[in-house]
């Protein structure tokens, strides 16, 4: 059974029953007010009638001038009183000697054995309520000494009226609760759905969430409650949501890393491999085919082995442990500008070294000098011919500045963002256009060997063309941070 | 003449397919980016488009669905081997997709499945005097039918379409006889030897040592 279904049942009988007793003690008290009020009315007029009686012998004997009435007269006057009340709400009979001498005898209820007895040998007056004739009567009972002789005397009143009306109050109240449940069962249901309706929401919201719809947010309305859970709920979803696009991003990030790599190994490969088979099967090959062919298996396979040399690398990059000597800059750059001699003759380019006097900086000398080879070989294929590659080299107090400016084709905000992406391949043609993979391989493994120095690499490109590496070390920077990289 | 697109932006790959559909005679047209690619597919008619997926401009699965109102066959060239790759690629429409790196042989077989299945070979190989009609099953020599196995007349087929290039034992053994085929290479040897016996091809279907067969070519084409 449902929660709201049990409260509303349970609240319902409860408050049915609570306004039923409520109502039927008010009107059993107020019943029981009114028959105690005609009682007390019936005994009044009990005794009335008997002083009436008295009065009446008295007058008689009065009227007749007599010391006292006969048995019998007084007999003919009781009689004549209780015929003079035929008819009327009260009727009387009276007894002698338990005998009844006269009285409105079809009127007058039949008296019950055990109350006549009580009355006969008491000497206080009595009532009991009896029904008689579908009707209710108070009966009234008490002696009435007349003329020496002991005679009882009843009288009954007619209180139908009283029960009738407690019958139909009674009715009339079970009408009201009735109706009154109906209403209040109505107003209950309207406001339960009322209030329950957010959670039903809140229901739906959640279960759209677990089906996958991880950015659907469930409404805050309702009481406060509700508005809580629905809040909690959203916090919930914000926070799967954001795990879900982070485990996304990882994943794409890995298809990518994989795609990007299959596409850097295979493309060299297929030419390899379609040539070889080509070489293999041909009926005839000329000596110029076969120049052709065999130069072009030469240059795949040297832009294979580049592709896992700079693997290679970028591995023992991430994993060698370093050795950290104290280098001067301008001795250093001295042979990084030499090594780098080779890259330069093709397009006639040239390295211009601005390097301030007494700059000294920590550093793993081999694995900074790959860093600043790539970065120089990276402007190299960027320069157009006859351009100049700047290096400059300058100090403050604690941190060292390195930065590699060249004249070439620029890289666009997006390519920046991106270039330190192990094979950055949005556009996969575009490191063929710059020449080769290094792009893809070469960035990454600077920015790299740059975070083992406690360094932070940037890449910077203004619109009008050029591009500037800059790199910024700290001079002083205890072993204790080294360890967390190893 | 057959003409194929090659779209490829790997210029030596470009140049590494053309070589090798050449070699069987086929004219090719090369196109080394997804734009220009959708523009010539839509001036030009090709009996077979080569697409490559990782393509600068557009790539090769956007190519594909530009170019579906053309109905060219098309096969996929790709160095991705996902499973979902290779079913979306075949989903778009492609008639097959394969995984770089790859051997001409392979690459010259496959084209041929595709171009057999389209339609667009005849069914009928002629060889110097020898017809071979594909789908009827009928040799003939000299305008006289030879009687063939089955299995050697699938070997003469493969000879003849594919003239000039060697066909290594491996090579027609998984042709021929299927991948899980268990046999030997003498199979093979016995069967290129029944072929040559009754078509009479000595000196021209010839073996080369280490390698496999050879059907020469007689007239330069």
């Amino acid at each position: 059974m449902k929660l709201w279904l049990k409260v509303f049942l349970f609240s319902l009988t409860f408050m049915v029953l609570a306004v039923d007793i409520v109502a039927y003690t008010i009107l059993i008290n107020g019943f029981s007010t009114s028959v105690t009020r005609e009682t007390d009315q019936a005994l009044t007029h009990h005794a009335s009638v008997s002083t009436m009686v008295s009065g009446q012998i008295l007058y008689e004997r009065l009227r007749q001038s007599k010391l006292l009435l006969t048995f019998e007269e007084v007999g003919r006057v009781l009689k004549e009183t209780a015929e003079q009340r035929r008819g009327n709400e009260t009727v009387i009979s009276f007894y002698y000697n338990a005998e009844p001498i006269s009285g409105s005898d079809s009127a007058m209820p039949n008296i019950d054995p055990d109350f006549s007895r009580e009355v006969f040998e008491n000497d206080q007056p009595y009532s009991v309520i009896i029904d008689y004739n579908d009707k209710s009567f108070i009966l009234c009972g008490s002696h009435l000494t007349l003329e020496g002789s002991d005679y009882v005397i009843f009288t009954a009143s007619d209180v139908t009226q009283v029960y009738t009306q407690h019958a139909e109050q009674l009715q009339f109240v079970q009408i009201v609760s009735l109706a009154s449940a109906g209403i209040i069962a109505t107003i209950m249901l309207l406001f339960i759905f009322l209030s329950l309706k957010p959670l039903s929401e809140i229901n739906h919201s959640i279960r759209r969430i677990a089906e996958g719809d991880y950015s659907l947010r469930a409404r805050e309305t309702g009481s406060q409650e509700f508005r809580e859970l629905a809040g909690n709920i959203n916090i919930m979803a914000e926070s799967i949501e954001q795990n879900v696009t982070e485990i996304q991003r990882v994943a794409d990030g890995r298809k990518r890393f994989i795609d990007s790599l299959a596409h850097e190994m295979k493309t060299p490969l297929t030419s390899i491999m379609g040539f070889a088979d080509i070489l293999r099967i041909k009926r005839s090959v000329t000596a110029k085919e076969r120049e052709e062919y065999g130069s072009i298996i030469v240059e795949e396979t040297k832009r294979l082995r580049s592709l896992s040399g700079k693997l290679l690398e970028l591995s023992s990059a991430r994993n060698l442990p370093l050795d950290f000597c104290e280098l001067d800059a301008k001795s250093f750059f001295s042979e990084v500008c030499i090594a780098a001699k080779p890259l330069l003759s093709d397009k006639q380019l040239k390295i211009s070294c601005r390097i301030q006097k007494g700059t000294t900086f920590r550093a793993d000398p081999e694995l900074f000098k790959s860093l600043l080879y790539n970065v120089i070989e990276n402007a190299v294929k960027a320069s157009r011919r006859k351009q100049i590659i700047t290096i400059k080299c300058w100090h403050d107090t604690d941190r060292v500045f390195f930065n590699i400016t060249d004249q070439g084709i620029g890289m666009t905000p997006e390519e920046i963002e991106n270039a330190a992406d192990l094979f950055y391949t949005n556009n996969p043609s575009r490191t063929k256009q710059k020449g080769g993979i290094n792009l893809g391989i070469g960035l990454a493994l600077c920015k790299e060997i740059a975070a083992r120095h406690n360094g932070i690499m940037d890449i910077s490109s203004p619109p009008e063309g050029g591009t500037a590496i800059s790199i910024t070390l700290l001079k002083k920077w205890g072993d204790d941070n080294e360890t967390k990289h190893t | 003449m057959i003409h194929l697109l090659i779209v490829e932006d790997d210029k030596n790959i470009a140049r590494m397919i053309d070589t090798a559909v050449s070699i069987v005679g086929y004219r090719t047209s090369c196109c080394d980016n997804g734009s220009d690619a959708v523009d010539m597919i839509m001036d030009n008619d090709y009996d077979l488009i080569l697409l490559d997926i990782m393509l600068p401009g557009i790539d090769g699965f956007a190519v594909i669905q530009k170019i579906q109102s053309r109905g060219i066959p098309t096969i996929f060239l790709s160095a991705l081997q996902d499973v979902s790759d290779k079913v979306k690629g075949l989903r778009l429409g492609a008639e097959d997709y394969i995984v770089k790196p790859f051997e001409a042989v392979e690459l010259l077989a496959r084209i041929e499945v595709v171009l057999r299945r389209t339609d667009k070979v005849p069914k009928t190989l002629s060889y110097e005097d020898i017809t071979v009609n594909i789908e009827r099953h009928i040799v003939k020599k000299a305008g006289t039918a030879v009687t063939l196995t089955p299995k050697e007349f699938d070997v003469l087929v493969f000879f003849m379409q594919n003239p000039d290039i060697v066909l290594t034992r491996e090579r027609l053994l998984s042709k021929i006889w299927g991948y899980t085929y268990q046999g030997e290479s003498r199979t093979v040897d016995t069967h290129v030897q029944q072929v040559r016996r009754k078509m009479d091809l000595k000196g021209k279907l010839v073996s080369v040592p280490k390698l496999g067969y050879r059907l020469n070519r007689t007239k330069r084409v």
